[in-house]
């Protein structure tokens, strides 16, 4: 017999599945829900009239288009930031982790100092000094700050992990290292990296947003719930759907990934 | 002993902080343009960079700029050509200050409700479970905006923005321990339900103290040393927030100087609003360990044989 998922499973794989439709036929949906798109007439219209079911903003562009192209691109920066982060982290980790060297001694030392200073005024200083607008220097910073996270776990995890029996063996009938670390390590990690993965996505949603929320990061005019949130302080008597619509959006898919990281975390433990 | 190793690693995260954002800067652009402005003529050009030292070699250039960050001189702000260090030092007192009345008002808040909830199985406990879980969704800045559209908007009871009399400060605090209490409250309820579930409580109870007894002389001690080691472990954390809180509020501070600076390419203010903070970060965790050493007999006596 299956066991019936946990609730929050269910919500994490709707959430999940609707962002990624969105990011794979975004140039469909956009044909259809252009976020650029201005209508003189429809300036500021409620949600519910005028044919928009969230409203319109100062320029009469749709929120609900808006909405979903801020979804590729917060979701496309964080998916894409945590990847690089999981996989510079994961990889100096156990590296390091494998046999007391010099890149242990760095490691450890980077890994305390990064945890230390705080990454977002990292993040915001070398975007600003990179200059770029655009998605990848935004992911690229994001990913190269926060590597540490993953690397302080494998390492502590993956430290243990090579000094069983199994691992052992395995190394001492030749097998070759990258077997070795794909087949017999790594799985033993995949329960607490994949709790991390999952809360370190949250965190780079909540990121980008505040990046661009700051105007760092995302083309000028580009439709990003942090610039909607910041556009919509101008009209805050006239407009509340314009606060509420991008909060909503970021508040529903930052609680779904912390219910699903939280009963991950509760199942491994 | 401790003391210079300290010093030694403060040294080195100062040294790493100012190394890496010298050669961000100089590797990005020509500094001489950007001070100059895209139309200036070579002529211009050759004058700033002799005036500025940009026409010697790079590592030449990194060793004088060491050399001043050791004298404490890190140049001038491209915008008004004010001394950068004296810029950030004059906008500290409003961070340090929303940053203090901050965290005060987080421990007021969360300590309490925290070995409350680690001691009740209630309804009303699981509710409050569930409104964190909520709150923890929040970013703190939107939070701070949905505030300022309740409060400041809708009902007129406090500015939307600005730093001066106690009106001003109630939804700036507000938003930053929005974030800050609900981790705090998980800690002091996590670990007032592991002290009632100690030995030592049980041997207390067994000798007959009453349950007042036992909440203020061995529970909520052990809670608030762990609260005292999130605090510390937050500070970072907390300037994260506090960057964005402040540009929200248009608080005075060093983060709303650094969106500012950053948004300008102000970058000699930059560089030194990153070297302040690593200094806070270091010294605010080296205050938090001296504490819990202070206040934690199992620590004193670690303390001692090292």
């Amino acid at each position: 017999m299956i066991a019936r998922p946990h609730w929050t499973t269910l919500l994490m794989a709707v959430v999940a599945s609707f962002c990624l439709v969105v990011i794979l036929f975004g140039g469909l949906i956009e044909a259809r829900l252009d976020p650029h798109a201005m209508l003189q007439d429809n300036r500021l219209s409620a949600p519910l009239s005028h044919g928009y079911l969230l409203g319109s903003d100062e320029f009469g562009r749709d929120v609900v288009a808006r909405l979903l192209a801020g979804l590729r691109w917060s979701v496309s920066i964080a998916t894409l930031s945590t990847a690089i982060a999981f996989a510079i982290g994961v990889t100096l980790g156990l590296v390091a982790a494998r046999r007391e060297s010099w890149l242990s001694t760095v490691l450890r030392q980077i890994t305390t100092f990064t945890q230390a200073f705080p990454a977002f005024v990292l993040a915001v200083t070398v975007i600003a000094i990179l200059g770029s607008d655009g998605i990848w220097s935004v992911v690229l910073t994001l990913g190269l700050i926060t590597w540490p996270v993953f690397a302080r776990v494998s390492y502590a995890e993956g430290r243990a992990i090579f000094q069983r029996e199994y691992v052992l063996a395995a190394e001492m009938m030749g097998m070759s290292r990258i077997r070795l670390y794909l087949r017999h390590v790594l799985p033993s990690l995949i329960p607490s990296l994949s709790v991390l993965l999952v809360f370190h996505f949250a965190d780079m949603i909540i990121a980008e947003s505040a990046l661009s929320f700051l105007g760092i990061g995302a083309p000028l005019g580009a439709a990003t719930w942090g610039a909607m949130l910041s556009e919509s302080r101008t009209y805050m008597y006239d407009a509340p759907w314009l606060l509420i619509a991008p909060a909503g959006a970021i508040v529903i898919l930052i609680i779904t990934a912390q219910l699903f990281g939280q009963h991950l975390r509760e199942r491994t433990q | 002993m401790r003391l210079l190793r300290g010093l030694r690693d403060l040294a080195f995260v100062a040294l790493a902080t100012t190394t890496v954002l010298f050669f961000l800067v100089r590797l990005t652009g020509d500094p001489a343009v950007m001070l100059a402005g895209e139309s200036a003529t070579p002529a211009q050009l050759a004058e700033i960079r002799a005036a500025y030292g940009f026409d010697k070699s790079l590592i030449e250039q990194y060793l004088i700029y060491l050399w001043k960050v050791l004298h404490l001189d890190l140049g001038v702000s491209l915008q008004d050509g004010q001394p950068a260090l004296h810029k950030v030092l004059m906008a500290y007192p409003a961070t340090l200050g929303l940053a203090a009345a901050a965290v005060a008002t987080n421990v007021l808040v969360s300590v309490p409700i925290g070995a409350w909830l680690g001691q009740s199985r209630s309804r009303l406990s699981s509710v409050v479970r569930g409104v964190l879980t909520v709150m923890q969704g929040f970013p703190g800045f939107v939070f701070a905006l949905l505030l300022v559209n309740i409060f400041a908007v809708g009902l007129e009871w406090f500015p939307s923005v600005g730093y001066g009399g106690p009106e001003t400060w109630v939804l700036p605090v507000v938003s930053v321990v929005s974030f800050l209490a609900p981790k705090l409250i998980r800690v002091v309820e996590a670990n007032t339900r592991a002290a009632l579930g100690s030995n030592f409580v049980r041997t207390a109870r067994s000798i007959g103290a009453t349950d007042g007894e036992i909440l203020w002389r061995h529970v909520l001690p052990n809670a608030l040393l762990g609260a005292v080691a999130l605090i510390g472990a937050e500070i970072a954390f907390m300037l994260t927030g506090l960057v964005i809180i402040e540009s929200i509020f248009a608080w005075p501070g060093i983060g709303w100087l650094l969106v500012q600076s950053t948004l300008n390419l102000d970058f000699p203010v930059v560089q030194a609003i990153a070297l302040v903070i690593v200094i806070s970060v270091f010294l605010s965790n080296a205050a938090t360990e001296a504490v819990q050493v202070l206040f934690d007999p199992r620590r004193r006596s670690m303390a001692r044989s090292t």
